[in-house]
């Protein structure tokens, strides 16, 4: 009986693709008959078949002649993602419409019950709106869980909850559109920016927690042929150090390349460090490197982070001669993240004179959760306080203590770093060097 | 109908090229590995699965091949595909593409693992 139905609903398809592949389809409406069974299964299997139907006899109809048009070869199928369920309702009675015109339509009831059962399953069984209803759970359930301020957590609960009773989600058809929907409205009560949905039509990886050790040799390899982004390692004249650092690459792939750095501007009388590419990286480079220029342990804050034990900088380190040599920072309105913790701390703890521009402003970070094959969201777990003030550096970015254009910046922090150390003038002038002759 | 182009390839093509990587397999053997390769989030419907086959078959990425060993006289006669090696290189492609996508994502901070 299922089968004489979808033997019928096949001719929908047009006539030259049902002669190459009809029986083909058929003998795969069989085998999957066969296979599935059991009540609900069963409807599954109708929902894919009905909305296999949807999606490709349309494809199937819509231009085979022009398979070549302009030279660029194309695919007709329209995609294998579920169509909407009001298509499908649509698609399903078009379905009965076309059957009832046709005189192939036996007279046997029963065929006629058949398919409007499968199309009550398509109307009743609803998959979006408890796909949608499922989403909104999660969603609530990670925000109430992980997200950093509790208090924030229930009023935005709320808010949901609030739109999806005014039916604000179960009008929404696209599932990157719920995504954003989702964002605005977590945003709305929190404006937290660092909060989101994420809807990615690709099936989001499972990852496990934490780098695989492939991923770890890769990033190990990668290190190894940038140098661990240690651009440039160099004394420039007047022995002022120069050091170009492109990244704080994780300490475990670079640590020794790092302590190499160090010591060869171990001799300097300052020390200039090129943050004007540096697009971030690990807080525990930030901290061995920050280390250098203290002579006792120092809290290099981290918003993203609770303090742990490495966010202090093992100070001092062991024959080292930097701790009290002034420092320059260059920095460009693309310095960012990591790079920016280490121009923040070092600013805020006037060991550094910051040169350059305003930098970029990204101090948070939402951690990834992931919801579904589809949906994730990034959620802010953790604001550390912080020391200094009551702001950090997200979106206003660090600001340089002396302003310049980010190509100037070198030549700037050379002569200031050049300069005379012992005058009174320049020790007024620049937090870093009174930091240096206390 | 504005018609999907090669690229970006789409996703129920990649995946019948993806089940073939190891095995020549049948219409309903190519069904069942994406189901199980995607974890049963894609269930391909004869209508899709036949009509990306054709795609597939007229851009040379796969081929049709004479009924595997296992069919004895009698049976029904079953058409098992083959990917080429250009679909081979169009599924290595396709994965690359999703490799950069990964990376972007992980440098966006909407992937855990990389801090900042």
């Amino acid at each position: 009986m299922s089968e004489k139905v979808y033997a019928l609903l096949l001719r929908l398809y047009p006539a030259d693709f049902l002669r190459e592949y009809g029986e083909d389809a058929l003998q795969l409406f069989r085998d999957r008959y066969q296979d599935e069974t059991g009540f609900f299964v069963r409807l599954r299997l109708w929902w894919d078949l009905l909305s296999d139907l949807a999606v490709s006899v349309p494809g199937e109809y819509s231009g085979r002649e022009g398979v070549f048009a302009g030279g660029l070869p194309s695919f007709q199928i329209l995609g294998n993602e579920s169509p909407h369920p009001a298509a499908l309702l649509v698609g399903a009675l078009l379905t009965l419409a076309s059957l009832g015109a046709s005189s192939l339509v036996p007279n046997g009831t029963p065929r006629w019950g058949q398919l409007l059962q499968a199309s009550t399953v398509a109307d009743d069984g609803n998959p979006d709106a408890a796909m949608h209803n499922r989403l909104i759970d999660q969603v609530i359930a990670n925000v109430r869980e992980h997200y950093f301020d509790q208090n924030l957590a229930n009023q935005m609960a709320d808010a949901l909850r609030e739109h999806q009773k005014r039916g604000d989600y179960s009008r929404v058809t696209d599932d990157g559109e719920l995504a954003g929907l989702l964002t605005r409205h977590l945003r709305d009560v929190s404006h937290d920016m660092h909060l989101e949905v994420v809807y990615s039509r690709e099936t989001l990886p499972n990852r496990p927690q934490g780098p695989t050790p492939e991923s770890q040799t890769r990033y190990r390899q990668e290190m190894e042929q940038a140098n661990c982004t240690f651009e440039k390692v160099q004394m420039l004249p007047k022995n002022v150090g120069y050091l170009k650092l492109n990244s704080f690459p994780d300490v475990s792939a670079c640590e020794s390349t790092a302590v190499a750095a160090m010591a060869s501007l171990n001799h300097a009388d300052a020390i200039i460090f090129d943050l004007r590419e540096n697009r971030g990286g690990f807080p525990d480079m930030v901290s061995l490197i920050a280390a250098y220029l203290f002579d006792h342990p120092e809290y290099m804050y981290n918003p993203r982070e609770a303090p742990t034990e490495r966010s202090w900088t093992k100070s001092p380190v062991p024959g080292n001669r930097l701790a009290d040599k002034p420092v320059f920072v260059l920095t460009s309105a693309s310095t960012w993240s990591g790079a920016e913790q280490f121009c923040y701390d070092l600013k805020m703890l006037k060991r550094a004179t910051l040169v350059g521009e305003t930098t970029r402003g990204g101090a948070h970070a939402g951690v990834w959760r992931r919801i579904d094959d589809h949906f994730g969201m990034g959620i802010p777990e953790v604001r550390a306080i912080n020391p200094f003030s009551k702001a950090d550096w997200e979106r206003t970015g660090v600001v340089p203590d002396i302003k310049a254009k980010a190509s100037d910046a070198l030549q700037i922090a050379e002569q200031l770093a050049a300069a005379p150390r012992s005058t009174t003038h320049s020790a007024a002038l620049l937090p870093g060097l009174r930091s240096a002759h206390r | 109908m504005p018609k999907r182009k090669l690229d970006p390839l789409p996703p129920a093509a990649f995946q019948i090229l993806l089940s073939l990587a190891d095995d020549d397999l049948h219409g309903y053997g190519i069904m069942r590995n994406v189901a199980e390769q995607t974890g049963g989030r894609m269930r391909l419907g004869p209508g899709t699965l036949y009509s990306s086959i054709q795609s597939l078959l007229e851009e040379k990425l796969i081929e049709e091949i004479e009924a595997g060993e296992g069919s004895k006289p009698g049976q029904e006669r079953r058409r098992y595909y083959r990917l080429t090696p250009a679909g081979r290189k169009l599924a290595r492609a396709e994965a690359d593409r999703l490799a950069d996508l990964l990376r972007v994502a992980r440098t966006k901070k909407i992937l855990r693992g990389d801090y900042v």
